[in-house]
C-alpha cells in the first residue's frame, strides 16, 4: 500500500517539475539561439551561443545594477525583520483592544495602491533630499513589506504556546529579554519565508524603484532591464539573457533558504 | 536578556553606520549658482533609439569639452519618460533640460523658459515655428528635429505586386485588398497593435487630417469653435472597420505589440503601418535587404491631395525655475548649431526643424519627392484639447474588438471633446 | 529597607508589564504615519478635486468624481473583473498550493527539486515573467500555439476574447503564485508534531482522517495568512495583467489597480484616479478585514 502511495507520488512530483519547468526552459532555449534563428521555441539550439548574456550584461549595465540591489536588499532585510519581528511580539501577546486595532490597521497598509502615495511621497522626497538614495528606497521598502511581515510573524508567533513565555518570565526573565532568547529562535522556518516572500518584493521591486532611483549610478536591475527590453525589444535572446541573468540570484538565495523551511527545529520546542 | 540587548544595539548601531555611509555616497546637489565654479545640468530625453541617444551623447561630451564649468548628466528613462515627468511636474522638480516631444505648449507649458532670445529662433523653419510659439511671442522650446509623418509602407512589396504608391483612401485599400489576394490572404498588409494602442492612435490622427482637415471643405473652424458635427467621426470607424472586416488587418491586432512591427516588415508580412521613421534601422538589422518608405496620408475625396502631419519630434526645452538660465540656454545653442543638427537629422530620420540643414538620411528620397506636400499640424495637437489622445486610442481598439459600433466611436468623442474643453 | 525593595519591584512590574510591550512597535507606527497615512489622505484630498496629475492648479469638484465612477459602465465590469481575479486567485492558489506542499514535504532530492520549480515563477521578477508568458501566448510564433498547430492546424488568440481573458489572467497568476502558499503552508506543516500522527495511525486512522482532523486543525493559522494574503493580492492585482494585456482590449481585462494607472497617467484625470484608489482601499479592506476575523475565529475554535 505504502509502495504504491510512493510511486504515484513519485509521477506526480515529475509532472509537476515538468509542467513548471517549461516557462524557464523556454527562457533558456530563446537565450540561447543567434538573433536571427525563428526556430520553435521548444527546440534548444544545436549550436552554443553565448553571446547574448554578454550583451545583456554590459549593455544593461547589470554587474553595477546587481550590486545596488544587493545593498538595497541586505539593508532592508535586516531592518525589516527586526523591526517586523518586534512589532509583532506585542501584537501577538497582548490582545489589547488598541493591539487589536493595531494590528488591523498594520495589515491594512497591505491594501493600500501604491500609486496613491506616489506622487505625495515623491513631494516629500523631493524636499528632504531622499531621491537617488539607499536609505530612502529602503524606508520605502520597509514601509510595503512591514505589513506582510508583521502579518506573518503575529500568525507564527501565536502559535508557539504561552507556557514557554510563562516559564521564561518565572526564570527571570524580562519581557523584552524573553523575546531574543525564547521566541526569536523559533521563528526560523518564519523568517525564512518572509525573508523569501519580502526579498523577492524587494529585489524585484519596479514601481518604486522607476521613480525613486532614476540616476543611472543608482538604478536596480528591474530598472536596467525594463530600459535595456524599451531598447532591444527586437532582440528577443538578449531579453532572454538579460530576464536570466536578473532572476539567478533571487533563485540561489531560495535555494539556500530552502533548508530552513523544511528544517524540522520548531517542533522540537513544542513537543517538550 | 544582557546579550540580546547587545545584540539589538549592535545591529542597530551597524545599520545606523551603513545607512549614514550611503547618506554620504548620495548625489547630493550643488548649491552654487554662479558660473565660475562647476556646474552639473540634469537633461531627460524620451528618445529610445540607441544609435540616437548615443549621438546625443556624443554631442554633449563634445559641449563639456568646449565648456569646462558645465557638466550634463543625461538620462534616458525609455518609455516610462512621460509617467515620470508627470510626476515631477506634479512635484515641481524638473530637470533643467528636457525633451517635450510634441507637447510644449499643450501639457510643459506652464514648466518652460522662454527662449525667445536666443540666436537659433531666427532659423526656425515655417512650418515649425507657430507650433513651439504662442500669440505672445514666447517660444517654448528647440526643435532638434521635426515630425513628418504619414504612413510607413514595405516598398519591396509594393515593387514586388507592382503597386504605385496609393494617393487617394480608396487606392490605398484597394492596394492592400490587391497584395492581399495575390497572397491568398497570407499578407495581411496592416499591422495594428491592440496593446500598444498609440499605433492606432497614431493612424487615426495622420488620417484625421485628410478626412476632416485637408480638403477645400473641411471642418477646421467648426472643430476651433466647438461647433462639430461629430457624426463625421463615423467615416473613421467605418475605415478602420472596413479594413478589419475585410481581412486586412494583422489578425492578432488585439494582442500584438509594436515590438512585433520590425519582424513583420522584414519578413514581408506587413505592408503599411502608421508608425515612427525609427522602425527603418530595426527592419534593417533583421534584413537588409527589405525597403522601407513613408508616404502621406492619402486623401479622403479625390479632389483633395496627401497630406503629412508635423510638429515638434524631439525637442530640448528649459525648465523656467532651473538654477541655471545661463548655462542650460549655452546648451540649447550648441545642439542648435549646425553640424549638430546634421548629425542629428541623420541617425534621427526626420528632418530639421531648422533652415538650411539638409542630409541624406535614410528616408530623405521620400522625402524629396514629397517636397510639395503639404504639412498640416498634428491633427490633436491643434483641434482637439489635452487629454484626447487616450479616447481615441482606447475607443479606436474598443471598436476593433468589436466592443463598440462606430456611431459609438462618434459619440464617445463627442463627449469627451465636450467635456475636456470646459476644464 | 523593604520599602526600597516594594518601590523597585513595582517600577520593574511596570517596565515587565505587557502593556510596556506595545512601545515596540512604535517605530512601525511612525513610518507608516510618515509614509502610508499622510499621504493616503492627501490621495482624499484629490479625489475631490479635478487635478490631470501634473499641473500645479486645480479645482476642487466635490463628489462628481465619485458621481462619474459609479455611471460608468466600464468601471461596473472591472470591479467584477477584480472580484474574479481575487476570489478566483485565492481559490486555485490555496487549493493547489496545500496540495502541493504536502506533496513536496520530505526531505528527499526530488521533493526539493519539485519545491524549487513550483516556486520559481514566484522568483522571477513579474517584468520578466511578462515576457516569458508572451513568449507562450504569442499568435505568431507563442510556444503555446506550436504545440496547437502541430494538433489541430490553426492558431489561436486567447488573450484577445474580452470574456475569457480574465479567467485566463487569473489562472496564469495562479500558476505563478501557488508558491507562494505553498510555502506558507510548508513553514506550518513543520510546526505540527510526528507523535500525533504516529499516535493517529496507531489507532488506525486512514490518511484522510489523520489530514482532516490533525493537519487541517493544526494549519488554522496557515490557512488564515495564506487566504488573507491571496485575497489582497488578488484584490491588487497589477503587474500580470499589465504586462500580459495592459488591460485590454478596451478596459475589459482591467482590474482596478491597472484601471487606477490608466486614469492616472493615460487619461490625465488624477481625481478620478483617487477616487478609484477609495473605492479600491475600501472593497479591499473589507472583504479582506471580514475574511480574516472569519479565519481568526476558526483558529480560535479549533
Amino acid at each position: 500500500m505504502r509502495d504504491r502511495n510512493g510511486k504515484l507520488n513519485k509521477i506526480l512530483i515529475i509532472v509537476l517539475i515538468i509542467f513548471y519547468a517549461v516557462p524557464f526552459y523556454i527562457l533558456t532555449t530563446t537565450s540561447l539561439k543567434k538573433d536571427m534563428d525563428v526556430s520553435s521555441k521548444w527546440k534548444m539550439p544545436s549550436y552554443l551561443y553565448l553571446n547574448s548574456f554578454t550583451n545583456a550584461w554590459s549593455k544593461a549595465n547589470l554587474g553595477h545594477a546587481f550590486l545596488n540591489n544587493i545593498i538595497i536588499l541586505v539593508i532592508s532585510m535586516t531592518a525589516l525583520i527586526i523591526l517586523g519581528s518586534l512589532a509583532a511580539y506585542p501584537l501577538a501577546r497582548n490582545k489589547s483592544r488598541l493591539n487589536k486595532f493595531m494590528y488591523y490597521l498594520f495589515v491594512s497598509a497591505m491594501i493600500v495602491p501604491p500609486l496613491s502615495i506616489l506622487v505625495p511621497l515623491y513631494q516629500f522626497y523631493s524636499r528632504i533630499h531622499a531621491m537617488n538614495t539607499f536609505w530612502g528606497i529602503t524606508l520605502i521598502h520597509l514601509t510595503f513589506q512591514l505589513p506582510l511581515t508583521i502579518f506573518l510573524y503575529t500568525g507564527f508567533i501565536g502559535t508557539i504556546p504561552r507556557e514557554l513565555d510563562e516559564a521564561a518570565l518565572i526564570d527571570g526573565c524580562s519581557r523584552f529579554g524573553l523575546f531574543f532568547k525564547i521566541l526569536f529562535p523559533l521563528l526560523k522556518p518564519v523568517t525564512a519565508t518572509i525573508t523569501i516572500v519580502t526579498g523577492v518584493n524587494i529585489w524585484n521591486d519596479y514601481q518604486f524603484s522607476l521613480f525613486f532611483l532614476q540616476k543611472s549610478q543608482v538604478q536596480t536591475i528591474t530598472v536596467t532591464l525594463s530600459r535595456f527590453f524599451g531598447e532591444h525589444a527586437n532582440y528577443v535572446s538578449w531579453v532572454a539573457a538579460g530576464s536570466l541573468l536578473g532572476s539567478i540570484p533571487m533563485i540561489i538565495i531560495y535555494l539556500f533558504l530552502q533548508k530552513y523551511f523544511i528544517s524540522g527545529l520548531s517542533s522540537g520546542a513544542v513537543k517538550g | 536578556m544582557k546579550k540580546g540587548i547587545r545584540l539589538i544595539t549592535a545591529l542597530t548601531a551597524a545599520l545606523m553606520v551603513t545607512s549614514s555611509s550611503l547618506m554620504g555616497c548620495s548625489s547630493s546637489k550643488s548649491s552654487s549658482s554662479s558660473t565660475s565654479s562647476p556646474v552639473t545640468l540634469s537633461m531627460y530625453s524620451n528618445i529610445t533609439d540607441v544609435a540616437f541617444q548615443n549621438t546625443i551623447k556624443e554631442i554633449a561630451s563634445n559641449f563639456e569639452k568646449e565648456n569646462t564649468g558645465i557638466k550634463l548628466d543625461i538620462t534616458f528613462p525609455g518609455s516610462e519618460y512621460e509617467n515620470i515627468l508627470k510626476v515631477k511636474m506634479a512635484s515641481n522638480e524638473m530637470p533643467d533640460i528636457f525633451d517635450t516631444h510634441g507637447w510644449a505648449q499643450l501639457r510643459y507649458g506652464n514648466y518652460l523658459m522662454d527662449l525667445k532670445d536666443s540666436s537659433w529662433v531666427s532659423k526656425l523653419d515655417s512650418t515649425i515655428k507657430p507650433v513651439v510659439t504662442d500669440s505672445k511671442g514666447k517660444v517654448y522650446c528647440l526643435p532638434l528635429n521635426e515630425a513628418k509623418d504619414g504612413i510607413i509602407y514595405n516598398k519591396t512589396l509594393l515593387n514586388k505586386y507592382g503597386i504605385a504608391v496609393p494617393k487617394t483612401v480608396d487606392e490605398l485599400v484597394a492596394a492592400a485588398e490587391k497584395i492581399s489576394k495575390a497572397s491568398n490572404g497570407q499578407i495581411k498588409p496592416f499591422f495594428l497593435s491592440g496593446v500598444d494602442n498609440w499605433m492606432v492612435g497614431q493612424l487615426v490622427d495622420v488620417m484625421a487630417t485628410p478626412m476632416l482637415i485637408s480638403a477645400k471643405t473641411n471642418s477646421a473652424d467648426a472643430l476651433l469653435n466647438k461647433s462639430f458635427d461629430w457624426s463625421k467621426w463615423n467615416t473613421m470607424g467605418d475605415f478602420l472597420l472596413k479594413l478589419k472586416n475585410e481581412g486586412l488587418v494583422n489578425e492578432d491586432v488585439l494582442t500584438a505589440k509594436s515590438t512585433d512591427l520590425p519582424k513583420r516588415f522584414a519578413e514581408g508580412k506587413t505592408v503599411f503601418c502608421a508608425t515612427m521613421l525609427s522602425v527603418a534601422d530595426d527592419v534593417k538589422a533583421i534584413d537588409s535587404s527589405v525597403e522601407l518608405g513613408v508616404m502621406p496620408a492619402p486623401a479622403f475625396d479625390s479632389t483633395d491631395t496627401p497630406s503629412f502631419s508635423g510638429g515638434e519630434r524631439q525637442t530640448l526645452g528649459v525648465w523656467k525655475d532651473t538654477k541655471y538660465k545661463e548655462q542650460c540656454l549655452k546648451v540649447l545653442d550648441y545642439f542648435a548649431k549646425q553640424e549638430n543638427q546634421e548629425k542629428i537629422a541623420t541617425v534621427g530620420k526626420y528632418p530639421s526643424a531648422l533652415t538650411g540643414i539638409s542630409v541624406a538620411s535614410t528616408f530623405q528620397k521620400d522625402f524629396d519627392s514629397n517636397k510639395d506636400t503639404r504639412v498640416f499640424a498634428y491633427f490633436d495637437r491643434v483641434y482637439l484639447p489635452n487629454g484626447m489622445w487616450d479616447v481615441i486610442c482606447k475607443n479606436g481598439v474598443k471598436l476593433l474588438a468589436g466592443q463598440i459600433k462606430s456611431s459609438d466611436y462618434s459619440s464617445v468623442m463627442k463627449s469627451e471633446f465636450t467635456r475636456l474643453s470646459t476644464k | 529597607m523593604s520599602e526600597k525593595y516594594i518601590h523597585k519591584k513595582t517600577l520593574k512590574d511596570k517596565l515587565n508589564s505587557p502593556g510596556m510591550l506595545n512601545i515596540l512597535y512604535v517605530p512601525v507606527l511612525i513610518l507608516f504615519g510618515t509614509f502610508l497615512i499622510y499621504p493616503f489622505f492627501k490621495g482624499i484630498q484629490v479625489s475631490f478635486t479635478n487635478w490631470d496629475g501634473y499641473s500645479q492648479i486645480f479645482k476642487y469638484v466635490g463628489f462628481q468624481n465619485y458621481k462619474q465612477m459609479f455611471a460608468d459602465s466600464d468601471i461596473v465590469t472591472v470591479i467584477y473583473n477584480t472580484i474574479v481575479y481575487g476570489v478566483g486567485s485565492t481559490l486555485f492558489q490555496n487549493i493547489f498550493g496545500l496540495a502541493f506542499a504536502l506533496l513536496l514535504c520530505r526531505q528527499t532530492k526530488l521533493n526539493a527539486v519539485g519545491r524549487t520549480f513550483v516556486y520559481l515563477p514566484a522568483i522571477i521578477s513579474p517584468l520578466i515573467m511578462g515576457y516569458i508568458w508572451y513568449f507562450i501566448f504569442q499568435y505568431d510564433g507563442g510556444a503555446l500555439n506550436d504545440i496547437i498547430k502541430l494538433f489541430s492546424g490553426s492558431q489561436t488568440n486567447l488573450l484577445a476574447s474580452t470574456k475569457a481573458n480574465v479567467w485566463i489572467i487569473t489562472g496564469i497568476n495562479s500558476f505563478q503564485f501557488v508558491g507562494v502558499s505553498m510555502v506558507i503552508y510548508l513553514a506550518g506543516l513543520q510546526n505540527i508534531p510526528h507523535d500525533y500522527y504516529e499516535a493517529a495511525e496507531i489507532d488506525g486512522a486512514s490518511y484522510w482522517q489523520r489530514f482532516l482532523n490533525i493537519t487541517v486543525p493544526m494549519l488554522a493559522p496557515s490557512i488564515t495568512v495564506a487566504v488573507v494574503l491571496n485575497l489582497i493580492g488578488g484584490l491588487k492585482l497589477f503587474d500580470v495583467i499589465w504586462s500580459l494585456t495592459n488591460g485590454g482590449p478596451g478596459y475589459s481585462s482591467c482590474s482596478l489597480s491597472t484601471m487606477m494607472y490608466q486614469l492616472y497617467f493615460a487619461k490625465q484625470e488624477a481625481g478620478l484616479a483617487a477616487s478609484l484608489g477609495i473605492l479600491m482601499f475600501v472593497i479591499i479592506t473589507i472583504v479582506s478585514v471580514i475574511a480574516l476575523a472569519g479565519f481568526r475565529k476558526r483558529e480560535i475554535s479549533q
